[in-house]
């Protein structure tokens, strides 16, 4: 029984990181702009299928691909905050909410209608057996998601603490206005934050493919776990995201194992309600909600 | 004369930094009561504060006998206390009729009677021209004489302005200075927050000097103008009268 | 414009509104007569969707707290109605108003607690999203609810158990719902209620200062908008007689009140029903001609809100007033000109 649990905490932590980096993407995006993205498990999704086509195409292992999908989603996510959400950014924040929305509509059924509702999934050659210590399983592609997001999130690290764009960025989280005076141009900073948020949200998804089964609907379980893990841990802060990303995952993998899979499901939104009631502004609150 | 309002000690903190410190103040009904002090002071702090929109951290307010401290927002209108803000707060997408209805339906249920006492509200402001207009599209001053007319509207004893007079012409100060009075001759009390020093000297009954969140002086306009201390922290020398 | 002529214009308006009104009711009731049973399906689903999003307008349009979890009280309603049917035999005519009862009581949970915690904007949209999220779970989970194999009902032409052998009777119910609830808030807008509801929606701060219970007109707000979408639910179970958790209590559901009214124009009385009569044929129409490319009118669906948020965010009726206003200017000016 102890196994089982310290099994489920393993699993836990491993796929909690990649909701991190998912979540990650949501606390940076919130933060700059003051938006939540709807549109996030959508793009997640998007990263999933962008990852099978070229490794099919291809025929490569999907780790080596990475940095094209990480590219290629950065540049969406930048075109797509730059001609797209800016049309509206100075509209009531309701609007934007459903303007994501909206997208998130939009790219769900583009991939429904490109590749079909049939389950797909990509099978990593080497990576079917998985590692055994002690009497503990650690599955492979899992451990090397986990492995990668942490180099990711020290990337984004120095890039957000030790380059110009980076402080530019945390200037305008900080203060919007006093961005713009600063010089700052704004526009370019709002475009780049939301690439890279969505490229993290791409690179989820591509860590995911080898993981599990994908299908167009995918997204939408991910939207409402990323958002609750970036709430959890306090909207534009990047290192709650991540300690709330290992946090939840342990949660939910742990609730899945003692009261099942599909109650696991309820147990984050309670999370999520409790949270927004009695601390919205998160376990590692910055400002306020 | 009878006290309409007993402020005692109202304290707020906010984080570490003390934004009123132990501020008493009190209001006889029909009184015009200025409170100044250089910016920062506290003031808009201080009205927040007794208004209910700030929970003060400590202190006392009664309001006609009856205590208020603390008591939410909506229900210190209800006992008679009505406000104006610093940056003018209308109902944009409403006409100037409908924003001073909402005013008016604090003391009636029916809307043609809304009506009625919002169109007195707004001849009495001047605005009768700029009834059906919507409010987005007026400027500054009549925003202002909106939100006056707004809070008259709700029939309250005591009117707090904020600033009303902050970013107008001369002309239009003057037209408010009027209406202040006026307000005072319809029988409610006034305590009013402001920077033009000319209009409220002219206009209060009683001053009171706000700075970093202490009182540092009440009196008369004559007193307050030749007080030592508020000089030097905010009125400039220039101001004084008749320098000996 | 003198007092009496005044009077005399409203006189003529109102009796022009009465009009078109007697013709409308005239034209429903006919219908049956006019089109296949086809059309009267695409009808049927377009009313529905009206009422429903004039539902969530009622709420969000006027009080200004936008709902991304109505799908919650639609469920409930559905299920109310349905399971004491199919468990307790109760007429669905009896059940809608037990269902309505249920919804109203878990309302009045997640309205005191989102209120009573003060959330705002995207963080209550989220939370009552959330809240039709947690609904979606218990329902798919319980094996006493069905769990996820959902509820079927029993075809009988039987009118006294909600049920109708052509589409007459439900193209009726639906028309009388979206008659009572479109005028309910055309007169609405007219009483203290409906000036405070604005009011907290255009300035909740100002609103309170005003003497405004904020807290009780939102939960009125709520409570009500989710009475009423109990009843959709209901239709809903009754007329295609079977549902489950998912068609219910999902997304969709919430999607679907929202988009007509983005559409149509948020806060205005016909807003929702314009945007259904607009969104729904494209869908179908869509979905008629490119069947094959599965996703695709959704894909539209989409694309059409995306657009009406960025070019239209008032509504096509914003748009009109918007052009009206314009005219008027023109015409001022052109006479002074000369």
């Amino acid at each position: 029984m102890g196994i089982s649990v310290i099994q489920s905490i393993i699993d836990g932590i491993l796929m909690g990181g990649v909701y991190a980096l998912a979540a990650l993407g949501v606390s940076l995006i919130f933060g700059v702009m003051k938006i939540t993205n709807f549109a996030h498990g959508a793009l997640i999704t998007v990263g999933m299928y962008m990852t099978y086509e070229v490794c099919t195409m291809l025929g490569v292992n999907p780790y080596i691909i990475l940095p094209i999908v990480i590219l290629a989603m950065f540049v969406i996510g930048f075109i797509m905050q730059r001609y797209l959400m800016n049309l509206i950014i100075n509209a009531p924040g309701h609007n934007q909410l459903l303007l994501t929305l909206g997208m998130s509509i939009v790219i769900h059924n583009l991939i429904l209608l490109i590749f079909s509702a049939n389950p797909r999934t990509v099978i990593v050659s080497g990576f079917e057996k998985a590692i055994r210590i002690g009497s503990f399983t650690i599955n492979k592609p899992k451990l090397t998601a986990f492995v990668i997001v942490v180099v990711v999130a020290v990337l984004i690290y120095f890039v957000l603490y030790k380059t110009d764009m980076g402080k530019a960025i945390r200037a305008t989280s900080m203060q919007r206005e006093g961005a713009t005076l600063m010089g700052i141009n704004v526009k370019n900073v709002n475009a780049t934050a939301f690439g890279i948020g969505i490229a993290c949200a791409g690179l989820a998804g591509a860590l995911l493919t080898p993981i599990q089964y994908m299908s167009p609907t995918s997204g939408d379980t991910y939207q409402l776990t990323c958002f609750v893990i970036a709430v959890f841990g306090g909207l534009g802060n990047i290192g709650g995201a991540i300690a709330a990303g290992l946090i939840i995952g342990v949660v939910q993998s742990l609730a899945s194992f003692i009261l099942g899979g599909s109650w696991s499901d309820m147990i984050i939104y309670l999370i999520f309600v409790l949270t927004l009631l009695l601390k919205p502004t998160g376990l590692f609150g910055k400002k306020g909600g | 004369m009878s006290i309409l309002l007993s402020a005692k000690s109202i304290t707020k903190k906010f984080g570490g930094m003390t934004a009123v410190d132990s501020v008493d103040l009190s209001i006889e009904k029909g009184q015009i009561v200025g409170l100044i002090g250089p910016n920062g002071a506290g003031k808009t702090t201080f009205f927040n504060s007794i208004t209910g929109f700030y929970k003060a951290d400590n202190g006392k307010v009664t309001f006609d006998g009856i205590d208020i401290t603390n008591v939410s927002t909506y229900q210190n209108c209800k006992v008679g206390m009505a406000r104006t803000f610093q940056i003018v707060q209308p109902f944009g997408q409403l006409t100037s009729l409908e924003n001073v209805m909402v005013g008016a339906f604090n003391c009636c249920k029916n809307y043609a009677r809304a009506e009625e006492t919002a169109k007195e509200m707004l001849e009495f402001v001047g605005l009768e021209e700029k009834t059906h207009s919507i409010v987005a599209d007026l400027n500054i001053g009549d925003q202002r004489k909106l939100e006056m007319a707004r809070a008259l509207a709700t029939k309250p004893k005591l009117l707090l302005l904020d600033e009303v007079m902050a970013g107008l012409t001369p002309t239009e100060v003057e037209n408010v200075i009027e209406l202040v009075s006026k307000i005072r001759k319809s029988g409610i009390t006034v305590l009013m927050i402001e920077h033009i020093m000319a209009a409220l000297m002219k206009l209060s009954d009683k001053v009171v000097v706000l700075e970093r969140g202490l009182k540092i002086a009440e009196g008369t306009p004559e007193e307050i103008s030749t007080n030592e201390r508020v000089i030097e922290s905010y009125l400039g020398r220039a101001y004084q009268k008749n320098e000996a | 414009m003198n007092v009496a002529k005044e009077t005399k214009n409203k006189k003529q308006f109102i009796i022009i509104k009465l009009v078109i009104l007697i013709i409308l009711c005239v034209f429903v009731f006919i219908s049956p007569e006019l089109f296949s049973k086809y059309e009267m399906n695409i009808i049927i689903t377009i009313l529905s969707m009206a009422y429903l999003a004039q539902c969530w307008n009622l709420m969000s349009g006027f009080t200004g707290q936008f709902s991304f979890g109505h799908a919650a009280f639609y469920g409930l309603g559905a299920y109310t109605s349905s399971l004491l049917y199919t468990e307790f035999g109760i007429s669905p005519w009896a059940g809608m108003i037990f269902g309505m009862i249920v919804a109203g009581i878990v309302a009045l949970i997640i309205g005191y607690l989102s209120f009573y915690y003060n959330l705002k904007g995207d963080y209550f949209a989220l939370a009552t999203l959330a809240f039709a999220e947690i609904l979606r779970s218990i329902f798919k989970n319980t094996e006493a609810f069905k769990a996820a194999a959902g509820v079927s009902i029993t075809y009988k032409k039987d009118w006294t158990v909600f049920q109708f052998s052509g589409k007459d009777g439900y193209l009726y119910i639906i028309f009388i719902m979206l008659l009572i609830i479109t005028f309910g808030i055309y007169f609405l807008k007219k009483t203290k209620t409906g000036l405070y509801f604005v009011a907290i929606r255009e300035n909740e701060d100002a609103a309170k200062a005003l003497g405004i219970n904020a807290f009780k007109y939102k939960m009125i707000g709520l409570v009500s908008s989710a009475m009423l979408t109990a009843l959709a639910g209901t239709f809903y179970a009754q007329y295609y007689l079977y549902i489950d958790p998912t068609i219910v209590f999902g997304s969709n559901v919430s999607v679907n009140a929202i988009t007509p009214c983005i559409i149509g124009g948020v806060g205005t009385v016909f807003g929702p029903i314009l945007g259904a009569f607009i969104i729904q044929p494209v869908s179908i129409i869509t979905n008629a001609y490119l069947s094959k490319y599965i996703g695709l009118n959704m894909v539209v669906y989409g694309a059409i809100l995306c657009a009406a948020i960025i070019l239209m965010p008032n509504g096509v009726i914003g748009l009109f007033k918007k052009l009206k206003i314009k005219v008027l200017a023109r015409r001022q000016n052109g006479g002074a000109v000369g």
